[in-house]
């Protein structure tokens, strides 16, 4: 459990000091979501009667969630040619 | 009796001052004429009465609670004598100014600003209140001032006469500390109170040495008598001669009996006109301005005068002062004529061969210039040769003597170079120069200043006994030395003259010790106040003002808060990557800080 949060740090730091790509993001944010399942998952074993039931919410959720990253990330390279994310600028 | 003298004195002050008014030159002459004759017949009646001193306190001018001030005048035989010999001496100088100045247009104002002078120099001189003195003293500066620009538009000129007021103003503190130390201590101003004194602070006599220094050209402020020379000639034979400059000896010798009371002050005048005599001569020998030599001697005998002073027998320094206001003017109007005749050409490498050219002026050179050596029975003889004999006999420091001694010589060596150069050997003037002798106003007074240089000192010392016991018993080397000196001086000098100067040659070098007045001059007025003036901008202004503090204050906190806002700018930026990492960032130290507490 400990491991898995490590990993949703490590993942975390890869979502906020991304350099170049939008997607690197998405996949940073689909890194955490797999951390947070797995941590979820190893939480029963720890003896604890604790209903695994969450856990498939959170997947399913996360799905649809990566989804609509995707369409997120498909019109903003519509608009803005690419996804590198030095383009993305607000003014 | 008394008071008749005093009211034919001041009657022919303001009768003075009255024709000062006048447009018509020749009125102010013959009013200097009338008064001088007046103030002699003042001075028979003085002697016919045997008395030796009056006091003519005239008119309460102004209260001040305890102490009013007046306007008084003190004749004594001090006062007497010097005007005397100040308003004959005037009288000729005035009618040499309407040969001299003959082609000036404001030769008329000229004239006022003389007799202005003359007016403030009877009023220093006659003075029984400082406050009185100060005004003749401030007076006389002034129109020395005025009257050594009086060619204003010669830049030269205007320097002279600011150099002139600057070293005067520095005497003037010394008067002021005078003035200052009496009213508060003593709270009085007239000579009668301050001769009562028995213990006299010397802040005071500080204050009478500077003032002498300043006003008479003693060693630490002297340049301005050289330099005073821009003046016209009668401007420097009467101001830097005669009347002027020997304000600041007058000073002295009316303070001589207080001076003798400290040792400490009476030694330091003593050197202090030995080193002027002695420099000032030195300087004399290597001039090549006619009326630069003749300036040079006159602080040279200035400076015999104060050493007269410092050793106890100021008696003989104001005869000094009678004697030497004959020949030196005359020396002076000597050096007028020439210059007249030779279109304003000064320079001695460019005279020569006037003994058949202008036989007047040139015996009348040769007679000033051996009254101003000292040969026996001449006017000069009369003043130096007991001023000598006195400081040999005194107590003081011998190393000064000897300087003296030298100084003396070195009298005997300039005059004869300058008699050489420009009246005999080769003639080195341009041809055709309308050298001309034949006026009334150049002759006349020459020839009375020449009587006046031969019988004056016989006449005085016949008429006036000694104040002061005469050293009647020297031995015969002492006694003789003055004359020896002088013999020697003129022998090396002619000597000397003939070895150098066989074909006419001439001596180029003007950057020596002695052309340069001692590099004094160069000294004060160049590299000091350039010294100080880097060290106020350079360092000032330019290391600090524009540097250190600079960078200190504005230009280095401008600096790091530049580079503050580098990095602040950075978060700053409009693009979604920072915005994101931000968030993140922020979000996870959050987390730890719930986590922990």
């Amino acid at each position: 459990m400990l491991i898995m949060a490590l990993v949703f740090c490590i993942a975390l730091l890869g979502l906020s000091l991304t350099q170049t790509h939008l997607l690197s993001v998405l996949l940073c944010l689909e890194m955490m979501m797999v951390a947070l399942y797995l941590g979820l998952g190893l939480m029963s074993l720890s003896g604890l009667n604790y209903s695994l039931m969450v856990a498939l919410v959170l997947l399913t959720f996360s799905a649809c969630e990566a989804s609509s990253g995707l369409a997120l990330l498909v019109l903003i390279s519509r608009s803005h040619g690419s996804d590198l994310l030095k383009s993305f600028n607000l003014s | 009796m008394v008071g008749m003298c005093g009211m034919l004195s001041l009657t022919s002050l303001l009768l003075m001052i009255v024709y000062l008014f006048s447009k018509s030159k020749s009125d102010i002459a013959q009013a200097i004429k009338y008064s001088g004759y007046l103030n002699s017949i003042l001075l028979l009646l003085l002697l016919m009465n045997d008395e030796s001193e009056m006091l003519f306190l005239k008119w309460e001018w102004v209260k001040l609670g305890g102490y009013s001030l007046t306007v008084s005048f003190r004749y004594d035989i001090y006062t007497c004598c010097f005007f005397v010999v100040a308003l004959y001496v005037t009288w000729n100088i005035l009618m040499f100014s309407f040969y001299y100045m003959a082609s000036d247009p404001r030769v008329e104002l000229f004239c006022k600003y003389l007799g202005l002078f003359l007016v403030a120099m009877l009023l220093l001189v006659s003075a029984e209140s400082l406050f009185q003195l100060l005004i003749g003293w401030e007076g006389v500066g002034i129109m020395s001032y005025l009257l050594i620009s009086w060619w204003y538009a010669r830049s030269d000129a205007n320097t002279a006469a600011l150099q002139a007021i600057f070293y005067n103003r520095v005497g003037d503190i010394g008067l002021i500390v005078m003035l200052v130390w009496s009213l508060v201590n003593i709270y009085d101003w007239t000579f009668t109170s301050l001769y009562a004194l028995s213990l006299v602070n010397i802040f005071f006599l500080g204050g009478v040495v500077l003032a002498a220094t300043g006003k008479s050209a003693q060693l630490g402020l002297h340049p301005w008598l050289p330099a005073a020379m821009e003046g016209p000639t009668p401007v420097s034979s009467l101001l830097h001669s005669s009347t002027m400059v020997v304000a600041g000896v007058f000073l002295l010798i009316r303070f001589s009996s207080l001076i003798q009371l400290d040792s400490l002050i009476q030694m330091v005048v003593f050197l202090l006109g030995t080193m002027t005599t002695l420099f000032s001569a030195i300087c004399a020998l290597a001039q090549n301005d006619m009326k630069k030599v003749v300036a040079f001697s006159t602080a040279s005998q200035l400076g015999l005068m104060v050493t007269a002073v410092g050793a106890g027998v100021p008696q003989l320094a104001f005869l000094h002062i009678c004697m030497h206001a004959f020949f030196k003017a005359m020396l002076f109007m000597c050096s007028g004529g020439y210059i007249h005749g030779l279109q304003n050409e000064q320079d001695v490498r460019k005279m020569g061969g006037f003994m058949n050219a202008a036989p007047v002026t040139t015996v009348c050179l040769f007679i000033g210039s051996a009254a101003l050596m000292g040969t026996p029975y001449l006017a000069g003889f009369f003043s130096k040769d007991p001023i000598i004999e006195a400081i040999n006999v005194s107590n003081m420091n011998s190393w000064a003597i000897g300087l003296v001694l030298l100084a003396t010589s070195f009298t005997a060596a300039y005059s004869f170079r300058l008699l050489y150069m420009a009246s005999g050997s080769t003639s080195r003037m341009l041809v055709l120069q309308p050298m001309n002798e034949d006026y009334g106003n150049l002759v006349g007074p020459l020839q009375r200043l020449c009587y006046g240089s031969i019988i004056a000192g016989v006449g005085f010392v016949y008429f006036f006994s000694p104040l002061q016991a005469n050293i009647l018993s020297l031995p015969i080397t002492l006694k003789l030395s003055a004359l020896f000196v002088t013999v020697v001086g003129a022998l090396i000098a002619w000597n000397v003259m003939k070895l150098l100067h066989e074909g006419g040659e001439v001596n180029l070098n003007y950057l020596s010790f002695e052309a340069q007045v001692g590099f004094y001059s160069i000294i004060m007025h160049k590299v000091m106040p350039k010294a100080w003036m880097n060290l106020g901008e350079g360092y000032q202004m330019q290391v600090l003002d524009r540097g250190w503090t600079e960078l200190v204050l504005p230009q280095g906190l401008g600096e790091n808060y530049k580079l503050l806002a580098d990095n602040v700018n950075q978060a700053q930026t409009s693009l979604i990557k920072m915005y994101i990492a931000i968030m993140m960032l922020v979000m996870f130290v959050v987390g730890l800080l719930v986590v922990n507490f």
